[in-house]
């Protein structure tokens, strides 16, 4: 990999190894930067030194501090945002959520794990992938439900394009299924609970055309030109298409070290291969013909004195749902959809950690909603 | 960093330690992470809530790249008994990113006098765990980690390593005769004193009669001089369910021998989250 100073249509890109890293850095640090500006961040305030510096201050003012305002001032006034379970693209829902999540979840706090991000040009802005884990009590009714007075604990990855000072476009995917286990509600009750509310329109638009490209194999229109380590994303788009794709678990000594740690969604944890296969095979069996796309790769050197680097990669994944569980056998043959994202660390070539998010509550619940509407529409009970 | 939690343990000096956590560092005990600023009043309150003062009778470190390993041998001051405790430190030495710590909490029951279902039941839910079914065989495709996977070939004592592994990872019971010194010093979860070489055999063989399909996974080592910790797992089927055993081993290597293996595991809240498990219950007639 090659970290040094290199000059791109005109611009001396600044080199990756002086942005802020989280992960040594206590909140303190964090908050009140001492570094010089290590970033262009054309557009954006003066006070921020870096990308990474401005993702993680303004999360933790608007969701800590409670300044729910403040994202009419970093979000676009049109900012679409895409989760599995609902849509939004006007920044006065970005508030309203933000307030109902604070209102559900009072003691909500954002621990940043990382922020994994991308150059994408002096007029394109930066890409970041920031993985959170939240720690919060349910004290109000939420989308899962009555108030359960439980405390539970979250990840989540939020996947954004800032430019000029503002977030202009998110994908966000949190591991609720995790999070409603610890709160005492079972899944697929948090499910159809979910699917009781209704579905912004263009989410419905949405959801169907990504099902459409992914069966197609066909790439996200979101791509940029900014240069990035080919060999990371080789290796995240061979990953994804021999596991996923080709389903070829032999092959996973290639990808993984043999004692790596692997996070997956509602409490999933393996360590080693064999029990990496395990997961992602009991996993793909209820979507055995599931195809997927590599969406988006972005990477950074974590530690380049010992060749480790972070990759941050969004993916989507479709098929026809084919579950041996009895509770949701009712949805075999359905369209089963996935917005995913992986955070991987790599240490010499291979996978020493993975943390995949994705949101098995709204991917249950869009299963029911699809079945209601089409029994609705046909008339059956 | 050994001070910090001597101190916080046997002193409740929670200001010290929380200075060395970072904010984003987790506590991870009882099969339960915990976060926040929480976390090290929740337990040391409860520590304390069951041994009172205490004192440190006995500590072993062990110190590899950011892995620091505390084992520590409490002794509370108004009760009988002792504790056996290790901690597994992810730290650049200035600062603690997370712990792994693991309590013998049938140790800490028997202080108490109190019946470990009552221990048990004041300690923490655990984490969600969903532990996907898998093949635990390795179909000659070398994907089993072995310690001379994970540290370097010239690493002293790594052959000792591997053999020691077998004992658990391919039932190999005869190594306990030939890679334990004869009056090796065996201290097992639960037993209130060390033992002889012959509880190990009785302590793996007990696991292996309970469970079928059973599968170890190293996570780490770490290894300083002689001392050696290794971080680990055991799962395998009880009937229907799956069972995980998470355990931290620490063995002392001298002249090619084992002269003490001291391995932990939380008993009480093994049996919290695997109710049904009979591998630390005694069967009934």
């Amino acid at each position: 990999m090659n970290h040094k100073t290199v000059p791109t249509n005109n611009v001396m890109h600044l080199p990756q190894g002086e942005v802020t890293q989280l992960y040594w850095k206590n909140l303190p640090e964090l908050l009140n930067p001492s570094n010089p500006k290590s970033q262009l961040l054309r557009g954006f305030d003066d006070e921020f030194i870096d990308i990474v510096d401005y993702i993680v201050r303004i999360t933790h003012r608007i969701w800590e501090q409670k300044n729910v305002g403040l994202c009419n001032d970093y979000y676009a006034e049109y900012c679409p945002v895409h989760t599995l379970g609902a849509y939004a693209d006007a920044v006065s829902s970005v508030v309203t959520g933000t307030l109902q999540t604070i209102s559900a979840f009072p003691d909500r706090s954002l621990i940043g794990e990382n922020v994994i991000w991308r150059d994408l040009g002096p007029n394109e802005g930066y890409y970041s992938s920031h993985r959170i884990t939240s720690i919060m009590t349910n004290k109000g009714p939420s989308e899962f439900g009555d108030a359960t007075h439980k405390t539970g604990r979250v990840t989540t990855i939020a996947d954004c394009i800032c430019v000029e000072n503002k977030i202009v476009y998110e994908w966000l995917v949190r591991d609720n299924s995790f999070l409603v286990k610890q709160l005492g509600i079972d899944v697929l009750d948090a499910s159809e609970h979910f699917a009781k509310i209704p579905a912004h329109p263009k989410f419905e638009n949405w959801r169907q055309a990504e099902i459409s490209r992914v069966k197609a194999q066909e790439p996200s229109e979101h791509q940029w030109k900014a240069p990035i380590d080919k060999a990371a994303v080789e290796f995240s788009n061979r990953w994804l298409d021999t596991l996923f794709n080709q389903k070829n678990f032999g092959k996973a000594n290639t990808f993984y070290h043999l004692n790596a740690k692997l996070q997956w969604p509602g409490g999933r944890q393996a360590v080693g291969i064999p029990g990496i296969i395990g997961t992602i095979i009991q996993w793909l069996a209820a979507c055995p013909e599931a195809q997927v796309t590599c969406d988006h790769v972005c990477t950074v050197p974590f530690d380049q004195e010992k060749d480790v680097i972070d990759i941050a990669i969004r993916w989507s994944l479709t098929g026809s749902f084919s579950s041996k569980d009895k509770r949701l056998s009712m949805y075999r043959g359905q369209e089963f959809f996935i917005l995913g994202a992986s955070h991987l660390r790599l240490v010499d070539g291979k996978i020493s950690e993975e943390w995949t998010v994705f949101d098995e509550v709204a991917a249950y619940a869009n299963l029911i909603r699809d079945f209601n509407r089409t029994n609705h529409n046909t008339g059956a009970q | 960093m050994l001070d910090s939690i001597i101190n916080a343990f046997t002193k409740g000096d929670l200001a010290d330690l929380n200075s060395k956590m970072l904010h984003s560092a987790y506590w991870g005990q009882h099969n339960a992470k915990f976060y926040g600023s929480e976390k090290l009043n929740m337990i040391l309150g409860n520590w304390f809530a069951l041994t009172g003062k205490c004192t440190v009778l006995a500590h072993q470190t062990i110190k590899q790249n950011n892995h620091y390993v505390v084992y520590l041998t409490f002794e509370p001051t108004n009760k009988n008994g002792t504790i056996n405790y290790v901690f597994w430190l992810e730290t650049n030495q200035l600062m603690v990113k997370s712990v792994l710590a693991i309590v013998d909490t049938v140790q800490l029951a028997a202080l108490n006098q109190d019946s470990p279902e009552k221990v048990s039941d004041n300690l923490p839910s655990t984490d969600p765990l969903v532990i996907s079914d898998y093949d635990q065989q390795d179909n000659l495709q070398n994907n089993i980690a072995w310690p001379s996977n994970l540290i370097s070939k010239q690493a002293q004592n790594v052959e000792i390593l591997d053999q020691w592994w077998a004992i658990w990872s391919q039932k190999q019971l005869a190594n306990i005769n030939t890679l334990y010194n004869d009056d090796a010093v065996i201290n097992l979860p639960g037993d209130k004193h060390p033992q002889k070489r012959e509880r190990l055999f009785e302590f793996v063989l007990s696991k292996i009669n309970t469970l079928t399909r059973m599968f170890t996974q190293i996570e780490d080592i770490a290894i300083e001089g002689q001392d050696v910790a290794i971080k680990w797992f055991l799962d395998g089927d009880e009937g229907e369910n799956k069972i995980r055993l998470p355990f931290i081993t620490l063995l002392k290597i001298e002249n090619s021998k084992i002269t003490v293996d001291t391995t932990v595991c939380d008993i009480l809240a093994f049996n919290k989250n695997f109710s049904t498990s009979h591998v630390f219950k005694q069967p009934t007639a």
